[in-house]
């Protein structure tokens, strides 16, 4: 077989080799575990400007104009209002609110950081002279950055608000509903579209991910992006749809930790339509496009630089023996039909009918040469697809932490949802080879919604989870809402949550002697009316041991017990949830004399520490 | 040979309906009937209403073409619908009216939407992020209407408040369908009328405003006349289904509903319009009536008791209500008047005529007439109590409802009147608006009130004022209510079997506070179950006088007596010992879910 490469190109696929091999070397080799966090800190707001700044540019090149835009909205006005709809069930059924602690705190955090400072790190502030605001200590997230930059844009339009993540997360939930449909129509027909958007509004996880402050919805939409001009591209002529897709790509492994196993799909596509064509065509952009692929490397060299950044240890993260036990949790959500899991049976239901269709499909083209272009074409884009989502499902099944019947971390299954809905249009159009279904197909999904998806939504809604979320969003919405953060200083192990509600704050550590300094320069200064120290203890009145956690997540308990000993506080709020859940607020009024030492440590200055 | 024909249909008709009358007064018995119904409730109208609706949908699509035509020649009668029903939504609060029967249907409506169980939660656990049922029993009101707000529920998530939502939607589409069907029958200017009449009916806008099912079968049952003259002009199949699924609907709606989609269906039996091909769905379907009659509670009901005196009494108390001037009830004397000369007219042209023959032209006034009777018959023997009682008053709207149907008919066929001058517009306009009044949130000041939901209302509107109610525990009257209302509760008698548990809880600060509702009467005729045992100390918030002799009392608990010789609790009711200390959370959990379960009672209770 022989490829048609002309010279220019070959320059092109040299200098995209070279630019794969930096992205990779550069983190990895070049750069130390500080470089890494520098360069995310500092280039990272840049960075995500510049690939969102490339995707607007090559979608302008594509988009007809207005008046073709407009006739498109009055042709197409069912998705839409299904779209609108959707939308509104989701945010009918579940309360917006931050849900996955500490998470979605840092996530918040970091858009302000970036929005105010352009600078991607999550930090707590104090006022400094002249009204200068500035990050007493700032932390660099193993988190990618462009949910973050997403959000600092709506801060930067809009104002900043502490729920304006949850305009983004509901505009985004509206997209992917448009999304959905504008893949799956273009794929297999507007019926199949219509099918799919309601097959996901009847996912309860969906709803809930749409009304948190996680980056689940733009992750989705970024995939189907990816698909959508995947397969424009793969059935189009030359280089057109490159550049978008690669910078779809970028984008999507810049959403979540594992969606850089993304860039494999265009490498695929790629080598698919060179050698189907026998012609390799690249452009300039998709040359240079490798090292866009830096960031999410340098997150991923953040995350392994800290043992901090693992609940357990780097060696006991991942592990086969988790995945056999997540594999037999995961088949018990996909195929829940008590309506205790936040899954969709529909969904799990269908996408196995499609396996046998497709199974059928595939025996078709080989065994009776039943072979056509775009059928072909397909069925590889599937293969290509479906094998990186369920590569990024095997891995979060081996984590420690990937049980999807904990509501914390079903999310986790959401890149495998979209797969299944997708699976029975992708299907139907390989096998028939046609965009005309029975008419009656969206009824389906409409009469699941109606008849059970609804009431798994409701008892979502009544259901005992994240209690811990609950309680920080209770203190913050009836609590602190009446206190002037002018002058209130907030000192807990973990105070995000704090800074992202307006409040000075700084963190505790994990030293009592470092501590003492802390607070008695914060209640030295003479500045704050009030402040305050926080608590939620979590103590069993049937015996058993405490656990502490702090106003910003769940993290740092292990810290407030080295703090919570010393101080003298004047209680101004205490309430409980639940038997054995108990929040407190009290002004700090003072320390208790402390237990003389051998050692003494001294506190960095806020200057020095902002700059580490 | 027809008369003999038309003989045969109408026998196997009426036996067929035998057979669900049979089961309605307990000839013979289904067993695990109950269970049954509690599961299988919400499915069974689930397909009943979708079959309904995609019929309609259907229908619809087949007459798209037509429906922009119809919308703009009917504009006006459109326009009127839309303000009268809104004129019923302005003069009453939009709160449960008649409690505890509302909070019963709002409360099998919960159920429904999240378990799918037709039942009503009486004992139940909230914290502060979820919600348990604890105590169920299977649910005693008619199942399409909760069925419908669960519905609603569903679709726009769950709000105790959707009930007012729905009943001002069902009361809009009320108003569409009775000008619908006028316009009809005798055409657009009497549809007008009809609709005016009707929405001056101040027991209407209680029902409207309120939490409970009537208007929907005043819907189901307009749509049900709506569909009988389709079926009878177009005797299709689509049109028969359809026929049969609104009947099906309404008779879940309400014992009434019921019996009347009974008579309706002997009234196309009468007719002899069933092509024989087709007999055997009508006798099919009988058996589903099984299901709306069995659902719904006939034991007390006068007709099977034989308490005729008692039923015959209603006939004054329907006298009283109909044509009182004081606005003491929620009548309209003034089409009450004019309703039954309306009436007494149409049995005049009736017997004129006296044109017994199944004849298209003449069955419009039999129709009338059969209703009218089937009316009676409800009214004498089938009501639990008279129209002056505020707790029976809604059943009044039947009558009302012939009233404004008959009225444009005697004056289009009777007096001859084919148009109707705008100014006449203008009267029942005037009766509406003289008609209907409000002082304040309770609705009318000079109407009798049930003192029972009004004491109820007003724990309902202490569920409502309190924020800080979602960590407190309610026991008393109305806890299904106090369930619905997303706090925790039980009834009194259950707490009373379990008062060391409900300390454990106090103890364990489960709850911030514990509220104690009670009823208190001067001539001490309540009953053991909603006395407060003695062991509970109680210290009284408020105590609201309902009237000269019955109070409702708040209380907050502050702790829970030792137990003395004879009051003891049983030992199986008694706390259970501790998990084990560093056992994990889910115990502790499980441990306080289980503090509130299935207490045992005495052999005595």
């Amino acid at each position: 077989m022989i490829l048609n490469i002309d010279k220019s190109q070959k320059v092109h696929i040299t200098v995209g080799l070279a630019s794969a091999l930096v992205a990779v070397l550069l983190p990895f080799v070049v750069f130390s575990e500080n470089d890494s966090v520098q360069a995310v800190k500092h280039f990272g707001y840049w960075g995500m400007l510049s690939l969102l700044m490339f995707f607007l540019w090559f979608l302008l090149y594509e988009i007809p104009s207005v008046y073709s835009l407009v006739k498109i909205v009055c042709k197409e006005w069912l998705p839409i209002v299904v779209s609108v709809l959707c939308s509104l069930y989701f945010m009918a059924h579940h309360k917006f609110e931050y849900r996955i602690l500490f998470d979605e705190y840092v996530i918040s955090n970091i858009s302000l950081s970036m929005s105010a400072r352009n600078k991607a790190a999550s930090s707590s502030y104090e006022p400094r002279a002249n009204a200068v605001v500035e990050p007493i200590v700032s932390k660099v997230d193993k988190r990618p950055v462009f949910f973050p930059f997403a959000l600092s844009v709506v801060h930067d339009i809009l104002g900043y608000s502490p729920y304006n993540v949850f305009l983004l997360n509901s505009i985004l939930t509206f997209v992917l509903f448009l999304l959905l449909y504008r893949f799956v129509s273009s794929v297999s027909g507007k019926i199949w579209g219509l099918f799919s958007q309601l097959s996901v509004a009847g996912l309860p996880l969906v709803a809930m991910s749409s009304t948190s402050a996680g980056y689940e919805i733009m992750n989705l939409c970024w995939i189907l992006v990816v698909c959508y001009f995947g397969v424009k591209y793969l059935f189009s002529d030359g280089t057109r749809y490159l550049d978008l897709f690669l910078v779809s790509v970028l984008i999507l492994a810049n959403c979540r930790y594992e969606s850089i196993l993304y860039s494999v799909v265009p490498v695929g596509v790629f080598l698919y339509k060179g050698l189907r064509d026998r012609s390799v065509a690249i452009t300039p952009f998709a040359s240079l496009s490798p090292l866009f692929l830096l960031f999410p490397l340098l997150s991923n060299r953040v995350f392994y630089s800290s043992e901090d950044h693992f609940q357990t240890t780097k060696d006991s993260f991942f592990g086969l023996d988790y995945f056999l036990k997540n594999f037999e949790g995961a088949f018990r959500f996909l195929f829940d039909i008590s309506g205790i899991y936040s899954g969709s049976i529909f969904v799990s239901v269908f996408a196995l009918l499609a396996c046998l269709l497709l199974g059928f499909g595939v025996y078709s083209m080989i065994f009776r040469e039943n072979r056509d272009r775009v059928g072909l074409g397909l069925l590889f884009f599937l293969v290509m697809f479906g094998a990186v989502v369920l590569a990024n499902t095997c891995m979060a099944l081996s984590m420690f932490w990937g049980d999807w019947r904990d509501p914390t971390t079903s999310r986790f299954s959401l890149p495998l949802h979209l797969l299944l809905v997708l699976l029975l249009p992708w299907s139907w159009s390989i096998v028939t080879n046609s965009k005309r279904p029975p008419w009656w197909i969206p009824a389906l999904p409409m009469l699941y919604i109606v008849a059970w998806a609804s009431c798994v939504s409701g008892r979502e809604m009544i259901r005992p989870r994240f209690l811990g979320s609950y309680t920080y969003n209770k203190v913050f919405d009836e609590v602190l809402v009446d206190w002037n953060n002018d002058d209130t200083f907030v000192m807990t192990s973990a105070t995000l949550g704090a800074a992202l509600f307006g409040f000075y704050s700084e963190s505790l550590v994990n030293s009592e002697q470092i501590n003492r300094q802390l607070v008695n320069r914060q209640i030295g200064t003479g500045i704050y009316s009030r402040v305050l120290f926080s608590r939620l203890d979590s103590s069993s009145p049937f015996g058993g041991q405490t656990i502490d956690a702090f106003m910003g997540g769940e993290d740092g308990f292990e810290n407030s017990k080295e703090c919570s000993g010393f101080i003298i506080m004047d209680p101004v709020y205490r309430k409980k949830y639940m038997f054995d859940q108990e929040f407190r607020i009290g002004v700090i009024k003072g320390l208790k004399m402390p237990v003389p030492s051998a050692d003494t440590v001294q506190v960095p200055e806020a200057s020095d520490r902002a700059a580490e | 040979m027809d008369k003999a024909r038309t003989v045969c249909r109408l026998t196997v008709c009426f036996l067929c309906l035998l057979f669900p009358i049979a089961a309605g007064i307990g000839l013979f018995d289904i067993p695990q009937f109950d269970i049954w119904m509690l599961r299988s409730s919400f499915w069974v109208l689930f397909v009943a209403t979708i079959l309904f609706g995609a019929i309609l949908v259907w229908s619809g699509w087949l007459n798209r073409h037509r429906l922009i035509n119809i919308i703009i020649s009917h504009r006006v009668g459109i326009v009127v619908a839309i303000l009268s029903s809104v004129y019923l939504l302005v003069h009453e609060p939009h709160e449960f009216k008649l409690l505890p029967h509302e909070y019963n249907i709002a409360s099998t409506a919960r159920s429904m939407h999240l378990y799918r169980t037709y039942a009503i939660v009486d004992a139940g656990h909230t914290s502060v992020s979820g919600s348990t049922s604890v105590k169920a029993r299977i649910s005693e009101v008619s199942p399409f209407y909760p069925w419908l707000l669960s519905m609603v529920h569903g679709l726009t998530g769950y709000r105790p408040g959707n009930a007012f939502v729905l009943n001002g939607v069902l009361g809009f589409l009320s108003c569409v369908i009775m000008y619908a069907l006028v316009t009809h029958w005798i055409g657009s200017s009497f549809g007008i009328i009809s609709v005016l009449l009707f929405v001056g009916v101040p027991v209407l806008h209680e029902v409207v405003t309120g939490g409970g099912g009537e208007v929907l079968v005043i819907l189901l049952l307009l749509g049900l006349l709506f569909q009988i003259r389709v079926f009878l002009d177009h005797p299709c199949i689509r049109n028969c289904v359809l026929l049969i699924t609104v009947g099906f609907l309404l008779s879940c709606s309400s014992p009434f509903g019921s019996f009347l989609s009974l008579v309706l269906f002997l009234f196309i039996g009468l007719f002899g319009v069933i092509a024989p091909s087709r007999l055997w769905l009508f006798c099919l379907l009988s058996v589903c009536w099984i299901y709306p009659v069995l659902s719904s509670d006939w034991t007390d009901r006068p007709v099977l008791t034989g308490d005729l005196l008692f039923a015959i009494s209603r006939i004054s108390d329907g006298v009283v209500f109909l044509f009182d001037t004081t606005r003491s009830y929620a009548n309209s004397p003034i089409l009450s008047v004019i309703g039954l000369v309306s009436v007494v007219l149409l049995f005049v042209h009736i017997l004129k005529t006296r044109d017994f023959m199944p004849a298209k032209e003449s069955r419009d006034p039999k129709l009338f007439l059969l209703i009218i009777a089937a009316c009676f018959f409800i009214v004498l023997f089938v009501s639990k109590g008279g129209w002056t009682d505020p707790r029976y008053s809604f059943e009044s709207l039947y009558f009302y409802l012939m009233a404004v149907l008959i009225i444009p008919y005697v004056m289009r066929f009777g007096f001859g009147i084919l148009y109707i001058g705008k100014s006449v517009y203008l009267l029942p306009v005037v009766f509406a608006i003289v008609s209907n009044g409000t002082w304040n949130a309770w609705g009318s000041p000079s109407r009798i009130k049930d003192p029972e939901s009004v004491g109820m209302r007003l724990i309902d509107r202490f569920f409502r004022s309190e924020p800080s109610l979602e960590n407190a525990l309610y026991i008393g009257p109305g806890s299904c209510g106090a369930i619905v209302r997303k706090l925790s509760a039980m009834p009194i008698d259950y707490a009373n079997l379990i008062p060391e548990r409900i300390q454990l809880m106090m103890d364990l600060e489960c709850y911030q506070h514990v509220y104690v509702g009670e009823w208190v009467a001067e001539n001490g005729f309540l009953d053991e179950k909603d006395t407060v045992s003695p062991r509970f100390l109680l210290e009284i918030i408020s105590e609201w006088a309902i009237n000269d002799v019955l109070s409702f009392r708040l209380s907050r608990l502050v702790g829970v007596s030792d137990s003395v010789p004879g009051n003891e609790t049983l030992p199986e009711n008694l706390p259970l010992p501790f998990p084990a200390a560093g056992s994990p959370r889910m115990d502790g959990l499980v441990y306080i879910s289980d503090l509130l379960n299935r207490p045992a009672k005495a052999a005595n209770q």
